[in-house]
């Protein structure tokens, strides 16, 4: 008798279960919608802190455009003034006023020192550069374990803590394919930047190979803005900046 | 040695202490707060830009060398010490589609026991610009174009300038043109094509020394970003009817490996040639190691023959981010010569930067390098940016 109750109660559920059972793939993706949205100009201000509080501040003016190309430059400090990076799907450039060609670069490098590296300024959505591996769903949160899709990728795993509620990140782990900790990244203070957009507005990180330092990055004047393809291109690298209203 | 040596380094320290004074102090910033400077934000139609240099230097001569002989004769000179400043401005202009921009520099060196001070007065690029769309633009003025993909030495740069092997991210002054530019992108296999050409006259003062009097040159570039390679057609042409190719490439093997090449020669019976090879890799221990291969022709800062590049560098050493030492040297294969140089750089403080640099030049008497007036140079570089 219990049995075929049981079996009754599985049958109604299961279909249920099936239908609202979320796909992991495609939370990922709201995340990275939330997160920010498809084209978009913004300011981001990134601050190297050293272990005794000291800081050296940076600021970028960035742009993006679908999933592979992003692009920015330096308005400070006056050392990096008009500095700017470009990324075209996997490919990495850096353009330096004196030296009036853009070089390419990796994604581990480091454009401005500290923790974090070119990939961390360049990135672009979590689902077009890793799959999911596994998704825990626990109280409140998801618990992503991520599998980079190509080896030109920064960090070869993530573990990605995600609210259920906002669809958004709380914390990442970046790690190498041997399971070592590159670093971890904290999201922080959720602010609306207006027109939908509604993500953490600060970004903490720390990194056992950097004992002692912490890079936060800061965003700001988020927009979502079209632009023609012809600005992520290293012809316009030295342009970036008159893309500023 | 040891009395020149001391007088040099304290001359670096005191003007060290003196230009760095409140400006270093100025940097660091205590607030915990993540709020934003939004008048920094706010684009101004004008931008300006500026900054002064200071680099005493000590050499040591080489007094075998035939220049030494011809400068000192029988006297025991062994040491310079000399004391150099730069002060670098530039301006920028912008309204909507317009831009106008010019960047410039002062230079003023004083050298012992010679007592010789010169001056110089340079303009790096002074130009205006109209891009009525991202994809167009056309410019006039003084502009630098900085072609090719070697780190050393660029045969595709046909209206470049030398550059300093002992300071590769110098500015370098730019010629006199008219340049228009078109880019276009793509989805797929080729993700960007872009075409460059400009228009070089020669007469009296403008651009003087790129040709002779009264001539003109075409170059033009066509780029191209097609299976995520970095790939540059060049052409020159000018009054003369002297005409020259090239080719160059760059591209990313993996993402710590990126080779690329280099390749122009002149179009004519007998034509020159001259080529770079090079690679860059990123070690697992964060170094960067360049090496290249050039073959030089008899333009340039090159003797016609083979030379090697090397060079490595590592960020943030022992945890110590904003320092990056690193090695280099150019040797000439053909000789044996070399010029080896190694170097520290620091940029922790937002309005100042220091470079420390020691070079050697070795090699027979009669080679290239040996041959040179200059045995060792030490300079320590001072740098203040507002």
């Amino acid at each position: 008798m219990i049995q075929r109750y049981a079996i009754t109660i599985i049958a109604v559920l299961l279909p249920a279960i099936l239908i609202f059972a979320e796909d992991p793939a495609a939370l990922l993706q709201k995340i990275d919608r939330n997160l920010e949205p498809d084209s978009y100009e913004m300011y981001r201000k990134l601050i190297n802190v050293e272990p005794d509080g000291k800081k050296k501040e940076f600021l970028l003016y960035m742009v993006r455009k679908g999933n592979d190309k992003v692009a920015g430059v330096f308005l400070s400090p006056p050392a990096d003034k008009d500095r700017s990076m470009l990324r075209l799907g996997d490919n990495m450039w850096l353009y330096i006023p004196n030296v009036g060609k853009p070089v390419r670069i990796t994604s581990l490098q480091s454009a401005t020192g500290g923790v974090f590296n070119n990939a961390d300024i360049l990135r672009i959505d979590f689902s077009a550069e890793y799959e999911v591996a596994q998704m825990l769903d626990t109280a409140g949160t998801y618990l992503f374990t991520l599998k980079a899709r190509t080896r030109s990728v920064a960090y070869d795993r993530l573990r990605l803590w995600a609210a259920k509620k906002e669809l958004l990140p709380i914390k990442i782990e970046c790690m190498t394919e041997a399971g070592m900790l590159i670093k971890t990244l904290y999201f922080k203070e959720t602010k609306d930047f207006g027109a939908g957009i509604k993500r953490p507005s600060v970004i903490e990180t720390d990194s056992p190979l950097y004992k002692g330092y912490k890079s936060i990055m800061v965003y700001a004047k988020i927009k979502r803005k079209k632009f023609s393809d012809e600005v992520f291109s290293i012809n316009y690298m030295s342009k970036i900046g008159e893309l500023r209203e | 040695m040891n009395r020149d040596f001391w007088r040099l380094i304290a001359t670096c320290g005191a003007l060290a202490c003196t230009f760095t004074s409140g400006i270093v102090s100025g940097d660091t910033l205590t607030s915990d707060d993540y709020s934003f400077d939004i008048p920094a934000m706010e684009k101004k139609p004008l931008e300006m830009a500026a900054s002064i240099e200071l680099w005493p230097s000590l050499i040591q001569y080489n007094q075998q060398s035939s220049i030494y002989a011809l400068k000192y004769g029988q006297d025991n000179v062994r040491y310079s010490d000399a004391y150099n400043m730069k002060a670098e401005g530039s301006a920028r202009f912008q309204r909507t589609a317009l831009l106008a921009t010019a960047a410039g520099v002062l230079s003023s060196g004083y050298v012992r026991p010679s007592a010789s001070l010169t001056h110089d007065a340079r303009l790096y690029e002074c130009y205006a610009k109209y891009s009525p769309a991202p994809a167009f633009s056309v410019m006039g003025g003084k502009k630098l174009f900085k072609w090719g993909k070697g780190y050393a030495f660029n045969p595709v740069a046909f209206a470049g300038r030398p550059k300093d092997l002992n300071d590769i991210d110098a500015s370098l002054e730019g010629y006199w043109a008219a340049e228009a530019e078109f880019i276009r992108s793509y989805d797929g296999s080729l993700a960007t094509a872009a075409f460059t050409g400009a228009a070089l006259p020669v007469y009296g003062q403008i651009n003087e020394g790129y040709l002779p009097d009264k001539n003109f040159a075409g170059i033009m570039q066509a780029y191209f970003l097609l299976l995520n390679t970095d790939i540059d057609v060049c052409l020159y042409g000018d009054s003369r009817s002297a005409y020259r190719a090239g080719v160059d490439f760059s591209r990313n093997i993996s993402p710590e490996w990126e080779v690329h090449g280099e390749y122009a020669r002149t179009l004519k019976e007998g034509a020159e040639w001259e080529a770079v090879a090079g690679t860059r890799y990123l070690a697992s221990f964060n170094t960067t190691f360049i090496m290249e291969y050039l073959h030089a022709g008899e333009s340039g800062q090159f003797s016609r023959t083979n030379y090697l590049y090397l060079k490595a560098s590592h960020p943030d050493p022992f945890t110590i981010v904003y320092l990056t030492p690193s090695a280099y040297a150019i040797v000439n294969i053909q000789d044996g010569s070399l010029m080896a140089g190694a170097e520290a750089t620091y940029t922790r403080f937002r309005h100042m930067g220091f470079t420390a640099r020691y070079i050697i030049l070795a090699g027979d008497v009669e080679s290239e390098y040996g041959s040179k007036l200059a045995k060792h140079k030490v300079e320590f570089r001072v740098k203040a940016m507002f």
